[in-house]
């Protein structure tokens, strides 16, 4: 095991400062893109959902409390029609840099989770709601995973409000802004109006993660 | 201002990022940013300043648009106070641009600028479309809101869409920092200024994103070896 000094921990303090900034400037822009992007698509288009209020942003800590390790935005989408107020799903993205949030086998690095969750449950660090690994196999949550690119729960025929999903993309290769248009925006327009995982997702993404089995998801990694 | 910023002579712009000195009982963020960026634009050529708030129109992708010749005049009313059509009290939104044509045409820009802080009020927007504007201006105008992050323009249309198909036009800062690196090549008096107003906006923290692959970074800075110290005790 190698010895620690001093400037080892300054130095990588250092680094830790750059990946941060760069990593707000990702935040800002990813919580920009998605919204502008969503109201745009329920303004043009006859959704059957709409933004039903302020977004949910979280941080999580690690044990200290001096470090975030992950951060998460989501819109609250309800279905459209009189009287209807309960926030029936949330669409967002969490940027996990490391811990639980990244621990997909053959991964481990900084991930982007993009997702649609049913239900009107916030998504937050404190109470568990959030991407982590490896995923529980909860009975009354069953998962499938779809051509190894999307974690799929509910019913994939069933209307917006019944199927929930998750795709993930290794952050390291996304380094444009075109690279968050064609593989954060674009994939997660199309699988929101109904596109197959494997139009939404195809290969041409080069930072898409594909996932192991089901089997090596709900247990952690040796 | 900007110079100061850009030549490195003041701290001041340090505030923007929430510094207090603990003096100051009120900082006005939104104002002093809204001044420094927007404020130069009254001083240009009606041509340099058209072109700026045609870039900005077009980039943001909305379905209204400017006419392609420049206006003949073009007025800034920065905080103009009007008393509401409905008799709710006053309304201050932050910009009034109003842009007139020879031939009798007019448009109107009605811009509200935040900085880090919420809404006054969840219609605060609403009522400065329906009952600041009147019957023609808002004809003929289009709401822009330009903040950080849109988030609270979008709650807005999503609370209640009075602003129709033409809708209220969200913009970013990062988006403005778009437009004017575009404008920076011009060689008149807006290229000087969009290429030191981006450099203010990055000051203040409007950073673009360039990839946590292309931070740089020095392998010899962060160790990740024993050195062979041992080897060399031992020799010696």
């Amino acid at each position: 095991m190698a010895s620690l000094d001093g400037k080892t921990i300054t130095a990588s303090f250092n680094l830790i400062s750059k990946v941060c900034s760069e990593v707000d400037a990702l935040y800002e822009q990813l919580s920009n893109l998605f919204t502008s992007s969503i109201n745009q698509l329920a303004t043009e288009t006859d959704t059957p959902w709409l933004v039903a209020g302020a977004p949910v942003e979280d941080l999580s800590e690690d044990d200290s409390g001096w470090l975030h390790r992950d951060a998460l935005f989501a819109l609250p989408l309800k279905s459209k029609g009189k009287g209807n107020r309960k926030i029936q799903g949330h669409l967002g993205f969490q940027i996990s840099l490391a811990g639980d949030g990244v621990l997909i086998p053959g991964y481990n690095e900084p991930l982007l989770h993009v997702f649609l969750w049913t239900g009107d449950e916030e998504p937050n660090f404190e109470e568990g709601y959030f991407h982590y690994f490896p995923i529980p196999d909860d009975v009354s949550a069953p998962f499938e995973i779809l051509s190894s690119r999307l974690v799929h729960w509910g019913n994939s025929d069933g209307t917006w409000d019944e199927k929930a999903w998750t795709f993930s993309l290794k952050i390291f290769d996304l380094a444009t802004i075109d690279d968050l248009h064609h593989q954060v925006i674009k994939p997660m327009i199309s699988l929101l109006t109904g596109a197959r995982a494997d139009e939404a997702l195809p290969d041409s993404l080069s930072a898409l993660v594909r996932y192991p089995e089901k089997a090596e998801l709900v247990q952690l990694p040796e | 201002m900007l110079h100061a910023i850009a030549s490195r002579k003041t701290r001041h712009h340090r505030r923007y990022h929430g510094e207090r000195d603990g003096s100051e009982a009120k900082v006005s963020e939104e104002d002093e940013i809204t001044s420094t960026v927007l404020g130069p634009l009254e001083f240009m050529d009606v041509e340099d300043g058209f072109q700026f708030w045609q870039s900005v129109i077009k980039n943001s992708g909305t379905a209204f648009s400017l006419p392609e010749t420049p206006p003949g005049q073009i007025r800034y009313e920065f905080w103009p106070r009007r008393q509401a059509s409905d008799n709710s009290g006053r309304i201050e939104p932050d910009l009034l641009v109003t842009l007139r044509w020879p031939d009798g045409l007019s448009r109107w820009l009605l811009v509200e600028l935040k900085w880090r802080a919420p809404l006054s009020g969840q219609d605060q927007l609403h009522r400065q479309w329906l009952s600041f504007l009147n019957a023609e201006e808002r004809a003929n105008a289009l709401h822009i809101f330009i903040a950080p992050t849109i988030a609270a323009g979008a709650e807005a249309i999503s609370h209640s869409n009075v602003w129709g198909e033409r809708g209220l036009s969200l913009i970013s800062w990062l988006q403005i920092r778009s437009t004017l690196r575009e404008l920076s090549r011009k060689k008149s008096g807006i290229g000087y200024w969009s290429a030191i107003s981006d450099h203010f906006l990055e000051a203040i923290g409007i950073r673009r994103y360039h990839g946590i692959r292309n931070i740089e970074y020095n392998e010899i800075d962060i160790p990740m070896q024993l050195p062979s110290s041992v080897f060399w005790k031992q020799s010696a």
